[in-house]
């Protein structure tokens, strides 16, 4: 009998809380001194954007040209991207307004330059994945050189939006680029109760606490429909699921089930993939257990938010009655003209 | 639902069926897959809120 779908979410829940709780703890101890300004203080320094949109690194960023379509289109809202997406972008001549990061393991720092690769292990999630072709293939060494150098360069036009519980290598590499910092402490448990976690987070250091759904591109939505107060946002590059012809292989879940269950059979794998045909493109993508648990999320956050949303992505899993199916190019001028 | 449980007998037993042993496998199959997962992923829940800032706090 298969896992139901609420059982599975809830066992991914208490496997990322039990696998990460104490290293988020940790790096909340070591940012302490760090945290000046919170997300709070940006609801003063900025008007609420008439859009934004959010980045995130899925597939379809650079399958569909992304970063082209963004440069040659006009927007007077604001960009919001993931930090998977952020190298894509700036590579492109596209900069960002904001950089959301979200994860508490310190590889990530890879995504703006690592000034300490040589220590990180084998990187095999960033040269396997399908992600953006461009970042890191055979000669790491030089496009990570290549990367600190630009996101230098930009960085004094960037704000970081970083949770307390980042990797203090994150925070660091953020502030070495000259990017201004702000701070919230993610939403971890029901703030309600009084021994909740969030709570605890809050009485030490008073940021707003946000909700993260568990990755940057969910956690950028939020961001975008509540501190920034825009009433239209934009979702690109936030597939939650692969394109049909992306082999097995190249999957994060995939990776990591066959470097710690080497006995796993390719049938066995295949019971845990899950196919979603999007109603739009008429297309059957699959998706693995964890990107269905972020999509179920990522959809209650929308439901939640009340924001006029709009998924410009062209593809991928995440659609529903609340959300608008629309081109990038639509969103960006302004239109909310429906495309299926 | 749960006001009602353990206050009535029924009439007859009633036989739960027990999982074949090929569905055991493939349930603790994903269990065990979904407990090898670390890595990049964070926090994963369905929030009450999108962002609360302390609002019940004495302080805040």
């Amino acid at each position: 009998m298969k896992l139901t779908r609420e059982e599975m979410l809830r066992t991914f829940q208490e496997t990322t809380w039990r696998k990460g709780i104490d290293q988020c703890l940790k790096n909340f101890e070591e940012n302490l001194p760090y945290v000046e300004r919170t997300v709070r203080d940006l609801r003063w320094e900025v008007a609420a954007p008439s859009s934004a949109l959010v980045v995130g690194m899925g597939p379809s960023l650079h399958r569909r040209g992304t970063a082209e379509r963004l440069r040659r289109t006009p927007y007077d809202g604001v960009l919001v991207s993931s930090d998977g997406a952020f190298s894509y972008l700036i590579r492109r001549g596209v900069v960002p307004q904001y950089v959301i990061s979200v994860d508490y393991l310190d590889w990530v720092v890879r995504w703006f330059g690592d000034p300490e690769l040589e220590k990180r292990g084998p990187d095999g999630y960033f040269k396997n994945l399908d992600i953006d072709p461009q970042f890191i293939k055979d000669d790491a060494e030089r496009q990570n050189q290549e990367l600190i150098r630009l996101v230098n360069e930009v960085g004094p036009r960037v704000k970081a939006i970083l949770p307390t519980t980042i990797p203090p290598a994150i925070a660091r590499r953020c502030r070495e680029a000259g990017m201004a910092v702000y701070w919230w402490n993610p939403i971890l448990d029901e703030q309600d109760r009084p021994e909740s976690l969030t709570r605890t987070l809050y009485r030490r250091v008073k940021a707003p606490c946000m909700a993260s759904g568990g990755n940057c591109g969910a956690a950028g939505y939020v961001f975008a429909a509540t501190v920034l107060g825009a009433k239209r946002v934009g979702l690109a590059g936030i597939d939650m699921g692969y394109y049909p012809d992306t082999p097995l292989e190249k999957t994060q879940f995939y990776l990591e089930m066959k470097a710690r269950t080497p006995e796993l059979t390719p049938e066995e794998y295949k019971e845990l993939i899950i196919r979603v045909t999007n109603p739009h493109d008429r297309t059957t993508y699959y998706t693995d257990p964890p990107y269905y648990c972020y999509r179920e999320v990522l959809l209650n956050l929308i439901d939640q938010a009340g924001v006029e949303t709009h998924n410009c992505a062209g593809g991928g899993t995440v659609f529903s009655d609340r959300i608008r199916w629309t081109s990038l190019e639509d969103f960006l001028q302004g239109g909310s003209k429906w495309i299926s | 639902m749960d006001l009602l449980k353990g206050n009535y007998k029924l009439g007859k037993n009633v036989k739960v069926p027990e999982k074949s042993k090929a569905e055991k496998d493939t349930e603790e199959f994903e269990r065990e897959a979904l407990a090898q997962l670390g890595g990049s992923i964070c926090f994963v829940s369905k929030p009450k809120k999108l962002i609360w800032d302390g609002e019940d706090e004495s302080g805040a």
